[in-house]
């Protein structure tokens, strides 16, 4: 307990002027819904609009900050004792992995639960449950790359190479398969000379593909990142939780495009 | 008494690159073992193996009756780790640094760590990212000696220093040795700043153990000779034996290194053996300095034979 609380504190001191920052954001966003701020001290109707379109622009983009923060959060809170290298302070202390992340996951859920319940118009007080949803997804990707990165821009440009890679695959896969279903299709109708005009046109064929069974996929994605940050964790084997990463992201984008609908 | 690290045919690969070449190496407790190489012989590979921070491709280690790649917190509670690359976390201040480290380690002493702060010179409120090379090495010094660790590992902690910091340095750790029994083992290539210190010493070249022993022993067993002739009886065709390591041969005189000398009379009667009755030698103790460089010749000539 006494290493968890150390490296608690360590992290909160070393991040105090962004904890401050994302503090004072999510106070801002929790006070804002009481107020009932409305537009109708302006004089004239567009007076009135253009400023209930400015605090609503405004509200909206404090949350988005307020989110932006945690993210930035998460990954420093992670990147403070890097998995990445083997001249890391910490590897050579008695902290043990297994502390060293429960502490982590504590201080970022600890972040991640209170910015859900005050980030504006996109928290939980809305009832709209997809923003936490995929909000988690997010993070929960931040804080993987992160654990297999060095430093932000690192992390960006990891993050983005490896999701892009993964979707050109996807992408890649999908009109593979279409383009054989395409060709069964087509061959099957001439054998029973039946010929009509067929659509190849592929986008039309995306526009049928079921897009439903996407939380089912997120929770598999959610799944799938725990998994690979406990993984990196416990045997900071880069590498591989990179290319566990990869296939991560893989699997469920083809998830995404391959599954029925229910 | 049972070695402190054990490492029985211990091998490093990375790639097709042999860092690590079946090292078989037994470091006494209480000593000072001086682990000596030129940059890229394997030193920093084989202190990150015994600390399990990589693991060995071949062999097994030892470090405190544990087996390295089992080294948990437990152990490493007993070790302090002080090198010149190591990422201090650097946005700390040293306060910081020592209520982090205080609350991590069981043994820690405040009163040890005081006096330390007091020899050390350190700036409490300084961030650790705002200090030179030299003060890094200070501060990760403080934080690895105040909880009396059972064994210290030094992987090229002079490299970088400026001369009147080193000498602080090695004065601090001397003194600190003087009051705690406890193990170094201390890479460097920085031979006459460790021969103030050891009292063990591994000479290590390419991946390959070439010496591994007691200071006193290697010092004895080295001497350089010098045989003296009487004036203008040297012929011009005098040559010594390829045995006679490193030697030369001046106008009336010749020198080599003996790496087996046992006593004076020993070599007194290999010289009347030798040489005429009229010629009159010297022996006199290598430095570790040159005791390392006629073992890398020695390493060298080996190899040259084995091609």
């Amino acid at each position: 307990m006494n290493v968890i609380l150390a490296q608690l504190r360590k992290d909160v001191l070393t991040q105090r002027f962004l904890l401050l920052a994302w503090a004072l954001c999510s106070a801002f966003n929790f006070i804002i819904p009481f107020f009932h701020i409305n537009p109708v001290g302006s004089a004239s109707l567009v007076g009135q609009a253009v400023l209930g379109i400015g605090l609503l622009g405004g509200i909206y983009a404090a949350a988005g900050v307020q989110f932006l923060l945690l993210a930035i959060l998460a990954a420093r809170i992670i990147q403070e004792d890097p998995l990445v290298g083997t001249e890391v302070f910490w590897r050579t202390r008695p902290v043990s992995r297994a502390r060293l992340l429960a502490e982590k996951l504590l201080l970022i859920a600890t972040l991640y639960i209170v910015t859900i319940f005050t980030c504006g118009p996109l928290s939980l007080q809305s009832h709209d449950y997809a923003f936490p949803f995929f909000s988690l997804i997010f993070i929960l990707s931040f804080v993987a790359f992160a654990s297999v990165t060095v430093g932000f821009v690192e992390l960006i440009l990891t993050f983005l190479g490896v999701g892009i890679v993964a979707e050109f695959f996807s992408i890649l896969m999908y009109f593979l398969r279409n383009f054989r279903l395409s060709k069964i299709v087509h061959e099957t109708q001439l054998q029973n000379g039946t010929v009509h005009s067929y659509n190849y046109n592929l986008s039309s064929d995306a526009a049928s593909v079921p897009s439903a069974g996407v939380d089912w996929v997120s929770l598999v994605l959610i799944a799938c990142l725990v998994a690979i940050i406990v993984h990196q964790y416990l045997t900071t084997r880069t590498k591989r939780s990179l290319l566990f990463l990869f296939l991560a992201l893989l699997l469920t984008s083809l998830l995404k495009q391959f599954l029925p609908v229910n | 008494m049972k070695p402190i690290i054990e490492m029985s045919g211990v091998s490093c690969r990375y790639g097709s690159v042999l860092a690590v070449n079946e090292l078989n190496l037994q470091v006494p407790e209480a000593s000072v073992y001086a682990f000596l190489g030129s940059n890229g012989a394997g030193k920093t590979t084989t202190i990150k193996t015994l600390l399990n921070i990589i693991e060995p491709s071949a062999g097994s280690i030892q470090v405190l009756d544990v087996p390295s790649t089992k080294i948990g917190p437990r152990e490493l509670a007993q070790i302090g780790y002080v090198s010149e690359n190591q990422k201090l976390p650097e946005s700390l201040t040293v306060k910081d640094l020592i209520a982090y480290s205080r609350a991590i380690y069981p043994t820690w002493d405040d009163a040890f760590c005081r006096a330390l702060l007091d020899m050390l010179d350190l700036p409490l409120d300084r961030k650790i990212g705002q200090f030179s090379r030299g003060m890094k090495i200070k501060a990760a010094l403080l934080v690895s000696l105040a909880y009396h660790p059972r064994l210290l590992v030094f992987d090229e902690p002079f490299s970088g220093l400026d001369p009147v910091v080193r000498d602080e340095f090695i004065t601090a750790l001397q003194e600190i040795l003087k009051q705690k029994n406890c193990t170094v083992f201390i890479s460097s290539h920085d031979i006459d700043e460790v021969e103030r210190l050891a009292t063990w010493v591994g000479f290590i070249q390419k991946g390959k153990l070439c010496l591994s022993e007691s200071l006193e022993t290697v010092r004895t067993r080295f001497r350089r000779i010098q045989v003296n002739f009487p004036k203008g009886t040297l012929s011009p065709n005098f040559s010594l034996s390829e045995k006679d390591i490193l030697s030369e041969i001046s106008e009336d005189s010749a020198r080599w290194v003996d790496t087996a000398y046992v006593d004076a009379e020993t070599v007194a009667s290999q010289i009347v053996a030798r040489f005429p009755r009229d010629t009159v030698h010297t022996t006199s103790p290598l430095s570790l300095r040159e005791i390392f460089i006629t073992t890398t010749h020695l390493t060298h000539k080996a190899q040259g034979v084995a091609r």
